[in-house]
């Protein structure tokens, strides 16, 4: 089970004969951990390793993927062979649309892990899930029930291709996730906390896991107390705790490469680069350069090195996020976007760390502008339709304001709008740097570890999902 | 080697490395996928995958470790890992493994999917694409065109004896098309998934798509209201794959959920009948024995609004002094076991789904749900964003997006005021839900 590049590149040049017009070997190992603590006690704990090879082969525009868990030279060569034929049975008549490697961009090294997860004894590990149990538990009586998971793994991958391009990366990550559940008999309230990184042990070493449990223990509890959210129009303020889901969802999906494809557009924002689709005090980057971010890498999954790249200039459209393919076909270098979850996936334009940047207004003031309306604390998760823009997302911790100040904690907000149309109206972006929140992005049938974070802003108007009042309120 | 000589080598490996008691389960997959897009082939997927999954007890602590290839040195080193796993982990005297009991027959595998050519299965993704376009011409774009196959070869034996081998396949399409005109473009998907070669219709994953797409084409806002909502079948098995957390016995002996100690309580409305049967002929996760070797069965959850049990693993039947109703299933054969629904329905009532559109006086007829992962199944506070027609007065008024629907799960099924008969299977293989069209009456709706 060699990832060796030099095996890899003898793999390739063997099956020769099956290359179409592109030949790519995408080879991977990966080894987990995974610790969860539930109902007080380690109820699953799993290791293990897995390791596969896929193999793509473009004839014209039509291409064949073929994985498998065999490693040998034989079993690679005899995948190129399936893929030539299966991708050659109905080729399509266009051009391959596979772009090559913008060769000035320097490949990146490999990120620099403290405490890699294979050396750290299981012990160790459970003993991070133990004691955030523990710190939860003794936040009160009304706590009644405490969910902790560890999660780590160290993914291999190697990528060899018939432009004779070769990249390796070594992406560790390091998850920690804490669910409380609180109750006071009527009502029940869940939170969660979790942090996660591109980094070994480190992420969650030391008392991270007892401060996380701590506050989504405190959070938990809080929303005890809190009145069914509001429903219907009103201004809402994101703070900069509250983590990006707003960007990931509302802009970033829409700036995927896949969906603005002159061919096949799709999103509203297909088209409109150098067009300004933003207020002009929004700026958006996805960045997967960042150190030790949960969506940081080295390279993506086709062996480009990650980049930063500029989405919304202010409020000017700048860049999509693309693939080899979705770069090809609009005339521009890969920006090393090309992911997949597993040796089992085809790659598409994924977001990495999709951020926000701080703006000029006092975050303080940016609250005390709004007559009337919602604070978010912290988001949860979101969706979006691509095509006509709307999007949804999750409220976990929020607050009214009224008369520009914080009041009472409401629960159960949902917010909803249109991505194209938000993006205008946002028109308070604070000074502040955001806070940067972790989530597993799901497109289609692959799930992408990414980050997102927004700095203060404003949105003056936008549906509060929530609880409308009535004569058969029977919430409790 | 054959796939139950390799998981009963497995558990001798296990019990050689210490275990007391193991249990190996292998599964072997067979994927074709094929995507279309402008009438030509985009890409074609195939693989066949394998995964290995070793669980171990030494004493009452169980580790679970898993190979993605089948050589001795890989089986040995899943084998040894499982049994460090365990000791590294808590006792808990109801921990165990499945024991030996006759599986149903069931026909979970059709020969005539291999039959097939390859390029016959090209042409059932083109009849999808080409369905859609043709149902209208504002339909622009088409994405994500997808005829799929899957098979599966699984085995699974146990230090108390079981062994056992299962093969099922099943079929499927999904289309994401695009419908432009003058107010702007909207989206539509369409999917279906089948046990039967013959059985799959690939025009009519088109055309739902297409319909869906076209039909909210000028959609506007409504005003925050409370009002009735008509949900289609697939949105309808959307909640019942929400609902079936609260069925969970892991859930229910953990407190996560609010159908714990309401057995023989009314949690549902009059006519509500919930039925989990993992032999379910035609239904798309039927199988023979679930994911720890035990034998499908049918388990009634509510009869008639009256709550009657809950979904069991093995575990968590132990812990409750009852027996696993076949209800443990594996995410990926990397994760231990949790009870899950298999083929997870509500029985369907009388009328047709017209008649209860009919009876509407204000309310959104849901073709579309949003954000349906952040349902909180513990408290059981939900918040889609739903998009679908306008009803008044049992007629259609118009398309309408950009709102909200809350609630708690179990108002929803309390104040189920209608079941239509038109019961639809979706899903794939392990979960699946079979839904009918319903009428939910006095719902938050949040919009301008
Ligand atoms: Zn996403």
């Amino acid at each position: 089970m060699s990832l060796d590049p030099n095996d890899l590149v003898a793999a390739l040049n063997a099956g020769r004969a099956h290359w179409g017009d592109f030949a790519e070997i995408f080879a991977e190992r990966r080894a987990d951990t995974s610790i969860v603590l539930d109902d007080g006690r380690l109820d699953k704990m799993s290791a293990g390793e897995e390791a596969g090879v896929g193999v793509r082969i473009f004839h014209g525009r039509t291409s064949a993927y073929v994985y498998t868990t065999d490693f040998s030279r034989d079993a690679i060569v005899e995948a190129m062979r399936l893929a030539s034929a299966a991708a050659k049975q109905r080729a399509g008549t266009g051009a391959t649309l596979v772009a090559a490697l913008d060769r000035n961009i320097a490949p990146r090294p490999l990120a620099n892990y403290r405490q890699m997860p294979d050396g750290i004894p299981m012990a160790t590990k459970v003993a991070v899930v133990r004691n955030a149990d523990r710190v939860a538990r003794a936040a009160g009586t009304t706590i009644r029930q405490v969910t902790a998971t560890y999660s780590d793994y160290i993914q291999d991958v190697t990528i060899v291709n018939s432009l004779e391009e070769v990249a390796q990366d070594r992406r560790v990550r390091t998850v920690f996730r804490i669910d409380v559940v609180a109750s006071d008999g009527d009502i029940i309230q869940t939170a969660f906390e979790s942090t996660g990184g591109l980094a070994g042990f480190e992420q969650v070493a030391g008392d991270v896991g007892e401060r996380l449990a701590r506050l989504a223990a405190e959070r938990a509890r809080r929303m005890l107390r809190a009145r069914p959210a509001p429903a219907g129009t009103m201004p809402v303020v994101c703070a900069a705790e509250a983590g990006g889901v707003l960007v990931h969802e509302a802009m970033g999906h829409g700036m995927e490469g896949d969906f603005n494809l002159p061919s096949k557009p799709m999103s509203a924002f297909a088209g409109k680069i150098g067009q300004m689709v933003a207020h002009p005090k929004v700026s958006i980057v996805d960045d997967g350069t960042i150190p030790g971010l949960y969506g940081s890498l080295g390279c993506d999954d086709e062996g480009v090195p990650a980049q930063r790249r500029v989405l919304i200039e202010d409020g000017i459209l700048r860049n999509y996020m693309h693939d080899r393919t979705t770069a090809r076909e609009m005339g521009v270098a890969p920006n090393g976007s090309g992911r997949r979850q597993s040796f089992r996936h085809t790659p598409m334009p994924r977001m990495s760390n999709t951020l926000m940047l701080a703006g000029a207004d006092d975050p303080a003031a940016i609250i005390r502008s709004v007559p009337r309306g919602l604070l978010v604390k912290q988001m949860g998760g979101g969706q979006v339709n691509i095509v006509s823009g709307e999007f949804v997302f999750k409220v976990q911790e929020a607050y009214l304001i009224e008369n520009g100040a914080v009041t009472e904690p409401v629960r159960g907000a949902t917010l909803i709008g249109n991505g194209p149309a938000v993006l205008k109206i946002i028109d308070l972006v604070g000074n502040d740097t955001g806070a940067t929140r972790i989530g597993t992005c799901g497109k289609y049938d692959q799930g992408a570890p990414v980050g997102h974070g927004i700095p203060t802003v404003r949105i003056p108007e936008i549906v509060v999902g929530g609880i409308v009042a009535g004569v058969n309120e029977t919430i409790t | 080697m054959n796939n139950l000589d390799t998981v009963q080598q497995t558990v001798a490996f296990a019990r050689a490395a210490g275990a007391d008691e193991a249990e190996a389960y292998l599964a072997r997959t067979r994927v074709l996928t094929i995507e279309v897009g402008n009438g030509e082939v985009e890409t074609i997927k195939q693989a066949e995958d394998l995964g290995l999954a070793v669980r171990a007890l030494a004493g009452k602590r169980m580790g679970l470790s898993y190979a993605s290839d089948l050589d001795q040195a890989s089986l040995h080193r899943a084998a040894a890992r499982a049994v460090q796993v365990a000791e590294a982990s808590d006792a808990d005297e109801f921990i165990g493994l499945a024991d030996p009991v006759a599986a149903p027959n069931v026909e979970g595998y059709d020969p005539e999917m291999a039959r097939h050519s390859a390029d016959e299965k090209i042409d059932r993704a083109f009849a999808i694409e080409r369905a859609a376009k043709e149902y209208d011409p504002r339909i622009a774009v088409t994405r994500r065109v997808t005829y799929m196959e899957r098979e599966s070869n699984e085995a699974i034996a146990n230090s108390r004896g079981l062994g056992a081998e299962q093969r099922n396949n099943l079929c499927g399409g999904f289309a994401l098309v695009v419908a432009r005109a003058a107010q702007g473009q909207e989206m539509g998907s369409g999917s279906d998934v089948k046990r039967r070669y013959a059985a799959f219709d690939p025009q009519a994953v088109g055309i739902e798509a297409a319909e869906k797409a076209v039909a909210m084409l000028g959609a506007t806002n409504v005003s925050t209201q409370r009002a009735s909502i008509l949900l289609e079948p697939k949105m309808t098995g959307a909640f019942l794959g929400i609902i079936a957390n609260l069925v969970r016995a892991d859930n229910v002996q953990k407190a996560k959920s609010l159908f714990a100690g309401k057995v023989g309580k009314p949690v549902a409305a009059k006519g509500v009948t919930l039925v989990d049967d993992g032999a379910f002929a035609g239904a798309p996760g039927m199988r023979a024995w679930d994911d720890e070797g035990v034998p499908s069965q049918r388990t009634v959850v509510i009869a008639d609004g009256v709550l009657q049990g809950y979904l069991h693993s093995t575990y968590t039947a132990r812990k409750a002094n009852a027996r696993s109703t076949g209800n443990a299933a594996r995410m990926s054969f990397k994760l231990p076991p949790d009870a899950m629904p298999s083929n997870f329905a509500l029985r369907a009532g009388n009328g047709s789904p017209d008649a209860l559109r009919a009876g509407i006086a204000r309310g959104l007829w849901v073709r579309n749900l949003m954000n349906l992962h952040t349902a909180n199944p513990i408290s059981g506070e939900f918040s889609f964003g739903a998009n679908g027609l306008w009803i008044e007065n049992g007629k259609i008024v118009g398309p309408v997006r950009g709102v909200t629907i809350s609630g708690n799960l179990t108002d929803w099924l309390l104040n189920l005021r209608g079941i239509a008969n038109d019961v639809t299977w979706q899903g794939a293989m392990g979960i699946s839900v079979g839904a009918p069209t319903v009428l939910i009456e006095d719902v938050s709706i949040a919009g301008k």
